[in-house]
């Protein structure tokens, strides 16, 4: 794994334009960033990164029949009681998903190690399922990269394959905050693949969801939702108005609720008792263990529910390294034993390693100046070389 | 994992004609142009989603002009009432708004 300086296609912004990728910059900062490109193994890929997701998602699936069957996780998890019936049937029938992002520490050295788990609404899919395919075609031609260069994604193709199980030609309603230029990117793409899967689409904002009166969700036609990707949380979900209306809805979901257990940092405490040492782990206990001691005086503390590095702090040798800010915390924390972001010319790197339709399918690559990745965080291309 | 040639036959020919960039690119609403056929469209007004038309991009996208776009127009009601015309209560969901609900 190495980072290598590069020179940027000069019309790589009118290319992103040009096909939607209106966010490329955030607030005057980079977000998509080719001055630079990560370039790996392909060993490292399939030894290092795309095993161990398939692993993860594993792991995770043991969780979540674990934690069904033992009402003290699900309270651990901070998930209202008269949910679980709900959610415990989606996992019972089998309710499908479409995707996740695995967020993993690695260098390239020993194994990755799982940081936390996007099983809910991850986003930055555009960009790596599209646009840094697009460079990876582009840096070929233009010699930036060797002509044998690869990239470990399948994401589109996986998405497509995904919706088309999912879907099985049914009409899709996809929710979310459409007024945030990321998030309705995100929708417009998803979108994109749920059509090209053979789906009959439409798009509303969270807002804009009507309920009837027997508790059936609505578009702004009044036509019935049978299937909805919504791309907000199920925390913030079960908590507002509608949420109470959520259960006995005939409305079938994406992501599943049985992924409100998975959305949750309680996860890596849990995993870590199932899979004591397992090597893609790290040592995490739930903040109010006396276990937690066992890390001592070093350690990540975060947020059951946190997105985007939010409320997120680092603690090393009992001094607080870094901290972001945010809303989160009232259900409580989790501590993580630190595992210090690799740096590669002066840059902390974190890896997202996507799963969809069943799979291990893609790696996006995000930068930042500080060891606490965030929304505003760079999106790096990759390639395989060798 | 597939990669290689494979990939970017999948992936660039979907490009050139009916996938994310592809059809984020043209992006007409078919529904739009097949009813425009019969029924001429106001002066200025064209089968584009408005999502992608010009004015939105760096401040968050205008709202949608064309019944027929996917990206379905707000009634404009406020939380827990019910929509003129219709039994359905609107605004139940999406109180956290401002910033991205992703991750």
């Amino acid at each position: 794994m190495q980072r290598v300086t590069c020179g940027e296609r000069p019309d790589w912004r009118e290319q992103a334009e040009k096909v939607g990728f209106v966010f490329h910059t955030i607030d005057d900062a980079p977000y998509w960033d080719e001055t630079a490109y990560y370039a790996f193994a392909l060993e490292e890929i399939e030894r290092d990164l795309e095993a161990p997701t398939a692993a993860l998602d594993g792991m995770c699936r043991e969780l979540v029949a674990r934690a069904l069957a033992d009402e003290r996780i699900m309270r651990r998890l901070a998930i209202p009681v008269e949910y679980w019936n709900w959610i415990a049937a989606s996992w019972k029938r089998g309710d499908p998903s479409l995707y996740g992002r695995f967020d993993l520490r690695y260098d390239g050295q020993g194994p990755a190690k799982l940081l936390e788990y996007n099983a809910d609404t991850p986003t930055a899919v555009f960009e790596t399922a599209v646009f840094q395919w697009l460079w990876l075609e582009q840096a070929i031609e233009r010699g930036i990269v060797p002509k044998s260069a690869d990239q470990y994604n399948s994401l589109h193709e996986c998405l497509i394959d995904g919706w088309r199980t999912i879907g099985r030609g049914r009409r899709l309603h996809l929710a979310g905050a459409i007024d945030n230029p990321e998030d309705r990117g995100t929708l417009a793409y998803l979108e994109d693949c749920a059509r090209q899967a053979g789906l009959d689409t439409r798009v509303l904002a969270m807002a804009d969801i009507g309920r009837m009166p027997d508790g059936r969700f609505v578009d702004v036609g009044n036509a019935p939702i049978e299937l909805m990707f919504k791309l907000y949380p199920w925390e913030w979900m079960v908590r507002e108005p509608f949420g109470a209306s959520l259960p006995g809805a005939p409305t079938q979901f994406v992501e599943p609720p049985w992924k409100t257990i998975l959305a949750n940092k309680g996860i890596l405490p849990l995993l870590w008792d199932m899979f004591p040492r397992h090597p893609n782990l790290l040592p995490a206990y739930f903040d109010d263990d006396a276990a937690a001691a066992t890390l001592g005086a070093s350690y990540a503390k975060k947020p059951l529910y946190s997105r985007e590095g939010a409320n997120v702090e680092l603690v090393v040798s009992g001094a607080t390294i870094d901290a972001d800010g945010g809303p989160y915390g009232a259900e409580g924390y989790v501590r993580q034993a630190i595992a210090p972001l690799p740096q590669f010319s002066g840059n902390y790197t974190v890896l997202g390693a996507w799963f969809a339709a069943g799979k291990p399918c893609g790696l996006g690559v995000r930068e930042d100046m500080s060891p606490i990745t965030k929304n505003s965080s760079r999106f790096l291309p990759h390639a395989i070389i060798g | 994992m597939k990669r290689s040639a494979q990939i970017g036959l999948l992936v660039m020919g979907a490009l050139g004609t009916t996938t994310a960039a592809g059809y984020m690119a043209t992006n007409r609403d078919q529904a739009c142009q097949a009813s425009a056929q019969t029924n001429p469209l106001a002066p200025g007004q064209e089968c584009r989603r408005s999502i992608w038309s010009g004015g939105g991009h760096s401040s968050g996208w205008s709202r949608p002009i064309f019944g027929g776009s996917s990206f379905a127009s707000s009634p404009g009601v406020t939380s827990g009432h019910a929509s003129p015309g219709s039994s359905a209560s609107r605004g139940g969901f999406g109180g956290h708004g401002g910033g991205s609900a992703g991750g």
